[in-house]
């Protein structure tokens, strides 16, 4: 007995170590996004309030930038409310539904915290269950699709960013509709590939890509980026990086999608056939 | 609570916040991500208690695991791993002759190129481990290597700048 006890005295370093690795690596592999975000929720929220404080000072000095884009926006808008108030009836207006109903809805949403810089972003956005807002809802801006809702608060919510690594969005290509999936390596983060587009597919540099709508997350045709390089290295298929349009680093204002029918659509596809 | 172990604390703290609030909001690329907290190891005591040393690490790597990951156990396995092999990174730096168990390993003591070599050695080995439990073998090898050595040196510069700064307080408390 008393030899074990010396040798465990003798060995103490190399026990506390084991067992603190141990400890720490059965953490990593149950982190998942659920578990990392229930203690977001719990542990950061005064982490949430400061990193707001302080983005707050930081966007005060960006606020030019901020409004030229917004200056943009609007711009962009009233050209699109021309097209509508157009007294020529002649051309047919595009509604996503049939029975003209709206389909998606926007709340509006400011960025609380931001991170460009892991190959796992996360973004904080100072809504939450309160403002409506419930997990798997889609983030866009007006020129670039941001990340999918994964975690709400009462009021902050947690969104999974575009930026991560191996996280796939559907994305087609303008000018023919071919869609892909589209992801970020965690090289450069301007910078996302669009994959699986078969080589018969006529594609240039500089051809605009836009969300193809194809699951609930994200309305259709909101432009994502530009084809910067087309790459045939894998098999039959191109490989294209394309240049976003939104520069994740100065996100401010963002909008969350509320698709009106998702219950329906969900119910849909989990139909039973007997 | 002695005089030293307070100063400890503050040092924790003080790197904590910096890490996370500071050093992870830079605007840099996913290629530099500098990496103080480190310093706390680093600067424990020559003769420091392994077993406390260890369990310091813990604290340290959970703490700013929390605050700035998305991983909860990635900085804290890697610190402890650290924490544990720092006694045989700093025997190949020390002088032969017997020194006090207290003296906190800066540039001063040590020697600049000491220090250097044993900050950049335990650095190396920190970020190598960080970035490879990080990427987890999802991409090519040649990124996550210069991710290593760009990081290192980013921080190698940090921390050269830091541990100045807390030698001189040593200095300012103790005349």
């Amino acid at each position: 007995m008393n030899t074990i006890y010396r040798l465990l005295v003798r060995l103490r370093v190399m026990l506390l170590f084991i067992v603190l690795e141990a400890i720490a690596l059965l953490w990593i592999v149950n982190s998942s996004y659920y578990q990392h975000s229930v203690v977001v929720n719990y542990v950061r929220l005064g982490k949430e309030i400061l990193d707001e404080k302080i983005n707050a000072w930081r966007y005060y000095f960006s606020l030019e930038e901020i409004n030229e884009k917004l200056a943009q926006e609007n711009n962009e808008l009233q050209n699109r409310l021309e097209y509508f108030k157009q007294p020529d009836s002649l051309k047919q207006l595009t509604v996503s539904d049939t029975l003209g109903r709206p389909v998606y809805s926007y709340i509006p949403a400011t960025v609380a915290s931001n991170s460009v810089n892991n190959l796992h972003n996360y973004i904080t956005l100072n809504i939450g269950a309160a403002h409506g807002v419930v997990p798997d809802m889609g983030v866009v801006v007006h020129n670039g699709v941001i990340g999918t809702v994964v975690h709400v608060s009462e009021h902050y919510s947690l969104v999974k960013s575009l930026l991560s690594a191996n996280w796939r969005v559907s994305a087609k290509v303008k000018s023919n509709g071919t869609f892909g999936p589209l992801y970020w390596n965690g090289a450069n983060y301007r910078e996302l590939v669009l994959a699986d587009i078969p080589q018969h597919i006529p594609v240039a540099v500089g051809d605009t890509i836009v969300s193809s709508g194809y699951s609930a997350f994200f309305p259709p045709d909101i432009p994502i980026g530009r084809v910067k390089s087309i790459d045939t290295r894998r098999g039959n298929f191109y490989e294209i990086t394309v240049t976003l349009f939104a520069d994740f680093k100065q996100l401010r204002y963002v909008n969350v999608v509320k698709h009106l029918y998702q219950d329906e659509l969900k119910e849909l596809a989990s139909f039973n056939y007997e | 609570m002695n005089s030293s172990s307070f100063r400890r604390l503050f040092i924790f703290v003080v790197m904590v916040l910096l890490q996370s609030f500071v050093f992870t909001k830079l605007p840099l690329t996913t290629y530099v991500q500098p990496c103080i907290y480190v310093l706390f190891i680093l600067l424990l005591p020559v003769g420091h208690s392994r077993t406390t040393a260890l369990l310091w690490a813990f604290c340290l790597g959970l703490c700013v695991d929390v605050l700035t990951s998305d991983v909860i156990g990635l900085n804290t396995a890697v610190t402890v791993a650290l924490a544990f092999i720092r006694p045989y990174l700093l025997k190949l730096f020390l002088p032969k002759s017997d020194i006090d168990a207290f003296i906190i390993p800066t540039s001063k003591t040590l020697g600049l190129r000491q220090f250097l070599g044993y900050s950049l050695l335990s650095l190396l080995f920190h970020q190598t481990l960080f970035f490879f439990l990080d990427t987890f073998a999802f991409y090519d090898i040649f990124h996550t290597l210069l991710r290593i050595l760009l990081s290192t040196a980013c921080s190698m510069i940090f921390l050269l700048l830091l541990q100045s700064l807390f030698h001189e307080n040593r200095k300012a408390l103790h005349t």
